[in-house]
């Protein structure tokens, strides 16, 4: 179970409101490499998971984007804090506004709500670990694309450091990679999945023995 | 240490002392998540206020003598060295059937001592 702590892992003070970032930046919440996808996909995944280093990573790296999904969330109540009405407007938030107001709601920049088809669990061991690899990779591009349409110092810096940590999972699911195929059989890798037929490995094609 | 072992039929009999313990972790963690759930809405309530007081404290002294005994509860309570390495990983997850002192992975229950460490 999770027991929450009352601080943000990095600090965020915006000082200058602004619904333009707060409408990209949201894609970091609900978009499809965002951080609700993050955390759901890898807190998914450990139940099939059968390595117990495995399992730390997926539990610990989940853990850390539901405090990453705080930090969005956070970054975009400061960003549309005392907004009057023709602010939003000439920022165009009014399409967001007019469904949610200021409130935060997981949608991707172009307002296509969260969906469920972000997270990839697959239920296979190499097949899950290699969508996390990915996903992190995403996550950074997206980071990488906010970093370069955003000016302001107080909303780059939460960003570049969310950015960072994404370099660094993509790292500790490398160590995921080296673990689980250190124990599979190196005649064949992909002969069978250890979450679902077992410790054994047969070289033959699933289905046919 | 290890908790798990076979009688002389060879039916496999777990630590019935470390699961009465967790049993009381569990009970006592959800008094306080209840109790926080009602103070969140009565933050002065004398009674739930004193409540909360004894059973934290008791699930406080709880924790810390499963951790002591078994292992961590939490990766930040983890307080492995390089004897027993890092348990948070080597010792079973809470969704196998027989946890905590059995696991139905094998690869777990091969665990429950950890190996000592290698190079690294």
């Amino acid at each position: 179970m999770w027991i929450y702590e009352k601080k943000l892992q990095y600090p965020i003070n915006i000082r200058r409101p602004n619904p333009l970032y707060a409408s990209i930046i949201v894609s970091q919440l609900g978009g499809p490499d965002g951080e609700m996808g993050a955390s759901t996909r890898y807190l998914n995944q450990r139940f099939s998971m059968p390595y117990g280093e495995v399992i730390g990573i997926l539990t610990d790296v989940g853990t850390e984007e539901l405090a990453h999904m705080e930090m969005i969330g956070t970054l975009l109540y400061q960003l549309t804090k005392g907004l009057t009405p023709e602010q939003v407007k000439e920022a165009g938030f009014d399409k967001y506004f007019v469904d949610h107001t200021t409130g935060v709601y997981p949608a991707s920049a172009a307002g296509v709500p969260f969906t469920a088809a972000y997270v990839g669990v697959k239920g296979d061991v190499l097949a899950d670990l290699t969508e996390d690899l990915a996903a992190e990779q995403k996550a950074r591009v997206t980071y990488d694309n906010l970093l370069r349409l955003i000016d302001d110092p107080d909303v780059r810096e939460p960003l570049k450091f969310l950015r960072a940590r994404e370099i660094v999972h993509f790292q500790r699911f490398g160590d995921a990679m080296r673990v689980a195929q250190d124990r599979l059989n190196s005649r064949n890798f992909y002969a069978f999945n250890p979450a679902y037929d077992g410790g054994s490995c047969s070289t033959e094609t699933p289905g046919e023995r | 240490m290890r908790r798990r072992y076979a009688d002389a039929q060879g039916t496999l009999k777990t630590d019935t002392a470390r699961r009465a313990l967790l049993d009381r972790i569990q009970q006592l963690a959800f008094a306080v998540t209840e109790t926080t759930l009602y103070l969140d809405g009565h933050p002065y309530n004398r009674r739930a206020l004193a409540y909360y007081g004894r059973v934290k404290r008791e699930l406080d002294e709880a924790t810390g003598e499963y951790e002591l005994n078994y292992g961590p509860l939490s990766g930040m309570s983890e307080g492995g060295d390089e004897r027993t390495g890092w348990r948070w990983v080597t010792q079973a997850w809470p969704w196998a059937l027989g946890y905590p002192e059995t696991s139905d992975r094998p690869e777990w229950n091969e665990n429950l001592t950890p190996a000592a460490p290698e190079d690294n």
